[in-house]
């Protein structure tokens, strides 16, 4: 059975990219959020494999959702996706729980290679 | 140096440095994203109402795609990315085309085009912030299309008092696109207090 991923993006060309690239890396996309609210429901609903998470989205961002995903299952594998690259930022996504960060625009084989690490 | 401005020498000298250093990392962004090369122009330093901004760049008339990126953390204000209307719909299509091979929906061409607003504002200001030791982060993008002074309006309810100088990094990019190069104009508005810490970072008086 291939691994399952959840994309948490507010835009809709980001979240096809994503699933484009992990489909081509064997996984299956089960569900995709456009909020951080949204992500944590549905994190809570699937219990994906992996999750990619952007940074900046609406409601509730992607900073607060990693910690909430966390806190209700610390081995949570996710991915930060995002234009947010700035060291402080990477930093605190990481010590919020994020096992990499892939800072946008991505060249896909950085992606690719994170998720098969991630996914062992 | 532009006439409007009442910085000293030095001050306008170090805004124009930080735009720079802003501006060639979201070029390579852009330049990624976009599969083409991107150059893009000197920086200048604006202080003059939004009024008196809009007819800088062309008439404030112009119909114009806009890249509306609000700017939250140490220093705040919107960042904008303005283009031509059929500028925008081919270097959306353009973004599409390169990644996800050439579906040319309305709804993903309006989110590519969101995304790469994003990726820009993002790049800029995690350069400026890195260069100024600061946190610099965002809110989502916004697509908004109408003539230009609308869309600097807009920006501006935040920003001061109506009709007073509004702090303006500005810097073009020309991106060299199939069949010809498309100009787009990148433009942060500050507002006053994070102009004075913006100064006060670079530590020129």
């Amino acid at each position: 059975m291939s691994p399952t991923v959840l994309i948490c993006d507010d835009a809709v060309f980001m979240r096809r990219m994503l699933a484009d690239l992990l489909v081509r890396a064997g996984c299956t996309v089960v569900g995709e959020a456009e909020s951080g609210v949204e992500a944590v429901a549905q994190y809570v609903a699937l219990r994906p494999d992996l999750v990619t998470m952007d940074l900046v989205m609406p409601d509730m961002g992607g900073i607060d959702a990693l910690r909430e995903i966390m806190r209700r299952d610390p081995a949570a594998r996710v991915l930060v996706c995002s234009a947010m690259g700035q060291q402080a930022l990477v930093v605190e996504a990481i010590q919020a729980g994020a096992r990499d960060f892939v800072v946008k625009p991505f060249q896909a084989e950085r992606v690719l290679e994170a998720v098969r690490r991630l996914l062992g | 140096m532009d006439p409007a401005l009442t910085l000293t020498p030095a001050q306008a000298d170090a805004l124009r440095e930080v735009a720079m250093i802003g501006a060639g990392r979201a070029a390579t962004a852009l330049a990624v994203l976009a599969g083409h090369r991107a150059q893009v122009s000197v920086p200048a330093v604006h202080l003059r109402p939004l009024a008196e901004l809009s007819a800088v760049d062309g008439a404030p008339t112009d119909p114009v795609a806009a890249l509306r990126v609000p700017v939250r953390g140490d220093l705040s204000g919107t960042f904008l990315l303005l283009a031509a209307p059929a500028v925008a719909d081919a270097l959306g299509a353009r973004v599409v085309q390169q990644w996800l091979g050439g579906e040319r929906r309305a709804p993903l061409l309006d989110s590519a085009l969101c995304e790469l607003g994003g990726m820009l504002a993002g790049a800029y200001l995690a350069a400026v912030g890195e260069f100024l030791g600061k946190v610099l982060g965002h809110l989502p993008p916004t697509l908004v299309r109408g003539a230009r002074a609308d869309t600097l309006r807009a920006a501006g309810p935040a920003l001061g008092r109506p009709g007073a100088p509004v702090p303006c990094l500005a810097h073009d990019v020309r991106l060299e696109m199939d069949p010809a190069p498309v100009a787009l104009q990148v433009r942060w508005l500050l507002d006053p207090p994070s102009l004075h810490a913006l100064l006060r970072a670079t530590g020129v008086r």
